[in-house]
């Protein structure tokens, strides 16, 4: 395990100084990963069949619709009735993608839940996720979500934080039965992850800097999506003070990479979950029930998580003022030493 | 061919009131008042099995869905007496456990946009058949309702067939619109949905035109047929009432019930002329007997 963790981090390393230093495009949204990913399935799929509500554009759905027109099924901004409509498709034996903001799916709850009694195959996509969306403010960003999608009983919940790992979970998501939920960030994010890394249901990668591991003090950030950069950024900052910050991208939310997160929690004893998400039912909440379940003995345990109403701003402005940015983590950090 | 459809109507009303009375709940009034339009449906050549869905939007009609398979001979007749019971696939309301089932229906509202979405898969699959929705007339309260409606007709899917059952009324009384079949059609017109209006729901002979017409229509539009129904109808004292939604009748009033159904076939069978009627009447009889006689094992 640790070996393989040394390797892949190695990988992030060099892959992500190398593009740094090319012309390639090293930023791409989960979102613009998402549409991309759409296209790569529905070549490979004719049942593939994509739905949105009036946010192709945003959500980057369009980019099915320009190869796949008949494929492809405009629902207006109605969207209980989108997720109705696509469970109609599924029965019909396509593979249904439906896609639209993260918060206004939550106008469709019932209409989810309800899907899990007809045994359903829906691939469902939330974009504009967390307060990173920044200046459109309060009514456009889904903080619920996490917790809406985790509380269907069979369901699996995604949230990758580069496109590469996108496209990954969405080829998943394509090839297994079931309720699936992507949450997806509006923001550009490096692509730190490449063909030298795996994804799957259930799994996660571990971000090392400290391979000597000789470091005495230890602490564990698990964190998902746009978050991670920040864990990524006060890790690079707190091995300058010898302190070895292990940084778990769980992207599987849901089900949670159990192995590895007990492990970690096991070798570092202090544990940060950060989440772009309201306090309620999203990974926090999911990490500290099985640290419980499992008797782990903690030192410290925080969750930083959005715990006040938000406004409009950058979105670099709002994680701070949510205290989910690399300050927060890092002052987090400090304090347990 | 309408006394046999007739005839089986009866013996529907009779499986959902007896259902219902042994598992002690359920909704055998707003399952009543859609016998005609599911029986004519299912009986008279309008459903292909192999091609066309059915939805029961209404899901709480469950026991007229399954007293419908019953007499298909899809599941045994004694298998009604298991509704509502824990681990019986005969649910309070209908989810694919009951293998005639695709979608689980009973959060209203919801049955026509998954209608919708069979109905456009279809077409994706060049498959000619049709979708049917069977949508109470309180359930179209919903928005959703009308989030499916006016896409429907924006994507021409003129194989989704909606049938509204327009009994008047709801949980705690009147819906807004009542018997209006005017307003319906108007509203759903407005849309650019194809309506037909059904003025007795009960009517198997106006039905089966209505049903006719409907499907032979070659308007690229979908369908809605708006049918003016009696909630709790063939027995007098469930009737267009009030307060039995959702009410089992007990042991002492389904033996009343039953007695009434009995006495119209009566009526009807002294009215023909003929041997087999008698046949059919002293058959029927037996069938009551044996009716009664295992109720009785169910409150004894």
């Amino acid at each position: 395990m640790d070996k393989y963790v040394k390797i892949t981090k190695l990988f992030v390393i060099i892959g992500f100084k190398m593009k740094k230093n090319s012309n390639q495009k090293i930023y791409q949204s989960t979102r613009e990963g998402y549409g991309e990913a759409l296209v790569e399935i529905g070549k490979r799929n004719e049942k593939v069949v994509v739905l949105d509500a009036e946010t192709s554009n945003s959500t980057y759905a369009q980019n099915f619709k320009k190869v796949f027109p008949d494929r492809f099924f405009e629902m207006f901004i109605a969207e209980q009735n989108m997720v109705s409509v696509a469970l109609g498709f599924d029965k019909m034996g396509f593979i249904p993608f439906l896609s639209t903001f993260s918060a206004f799916l939550t106008r469709a709850f019932d209409q989810i839940r309800m899907a899990q009694y007809s045994n359903a195959n829906l691939k469902i996509a939330g974009s504009h996720a967390g307060v990173s969306i920044g200046a459109d403010g309060s009514s456009q960003m889904g903080l619920e979500d996490l917790s809406m999608m985790r509380s269907i009983l069979e369901s699996v919940v995604f949230y990758p934080s580069d496109s590469y790992s996108t496209k990954k979970l969405v080829k998943i998501m394509a090839e297994n039965y079931g309720i699936f939920y992507i949450r997806l960030t509006r923001e550009k994010t490096p692509i730190i992850y490449n063909e030298g890394f795996s994804f799957e249901i259930g799994g996660s990668i571990v971000h090392r800097l400290d391979f000597t591991q000789k470091f005495k003090k230890k602490a564990l950030v698990i964190t998902a999506g746009i978050t991670l950069f920040e864990a990524l950024k006060a890790q690079e900052k707190l091995v300058e003070a010898n302190i070895d910050l292990v940084v778990l991208d769980c992207y599987s939310v849901k089900p949670l990479d159990e192995k590895t997160i007990l492990s970690l929690t096991k070798e570092t004893k202090n544990v940060i979950v950060v989440e772009d998400h309201y306090p309620y039912g999203g990974l926090g909440e999911a990490v500290s029930f099985l640290l419980l379940k499992n008797k782990l003995n903690l030192e410290n345990f925080s969750h930083l998580c959005v715990s006040k109403i938000p406004m409009s701003g950058k979105p670099e402005e709002l994680l701070a003022y949510m205290g989910i940015d690399k300050k927060a983590i890092i002052d987090q950090v400090r304090k347990f030493f | 061919m309408s006394e046999n459809l007739k005839n089986i109507c009866q013996k529907i009303r009779k499986l959902i009131l007896t259902s219902t009375t042994i598992a002690q709940s359920g909704h055998p009034t707003s399952s009543l008042s859609a016998v005609e339009l599911m029986t004519v449906l299912f009986f008279s050549g309008f459903f292909n099995e192999k091609n066309d869905e059915v939805i029961f939007s209404k899901g709480h009609a469950a026991p007229l869905l399954y007293a419908l398979y019953a007499v298909l001979g899809k599941i045994d007749e004694k298998k009604l007496e298991t509704l509502r019971q824990f681990g019986s696939v005969l649910e309070g309301h209908p989810t694919p456990r009951f293998p005639y089932v695709k979608v689980a229906t009973g959060s209203l509202g919801q049955g026509l946009s998954i209608g919708l979405g069979m109905a456009l898969g279809k077409k994706l699959l060049k498959n000619k058949g049709r979708v049917f929705v069977l949508l109470g007339d309180s359930e179209i309260s919903e928005g959703q309702v009308w989030e499916a409606v006016q896409l429907a007709s924006y994507y021409k899917t003129d194989n989704l067939i909606a049938i509204v059952d327009i009994n008047r009324l709801g949980q705690r009384g009147q819906t807004m619109l009542g018997w209006d079949l005017l307003s319906y059609q108007k509203r759903f017109e407005s849309f650019s949905w194809k309506t037909f209006l059904v003025f007795d729901g009960h009517n198997v002979d106006e039905i089966k035109k209505v049903y006719q017409e409907a499907l032979l229509s070659i308007e690229k539009k979908p369908k809605v047929i708006l049918a003016k129904t009696i909630k709790g109808k063939g027995v007098s004292f469930l009737e267009d009432k009030d307060g039995w939604h959702g009410k089992a009748l007990t042991k002492d009033e389904l033996e009343k019930a039953l007695e009434e159904l009995r006495k119209n076939d009566d009526e009807k069978i002294t009215s023909e002329d003929n041997n087999r009627s008698y046949d059919n009447q002293s058959q029927k009889n037996l069938e009551m007997k044996n009716l009664l006689g295992r109720l009785k094992s169910y409150f004894n």
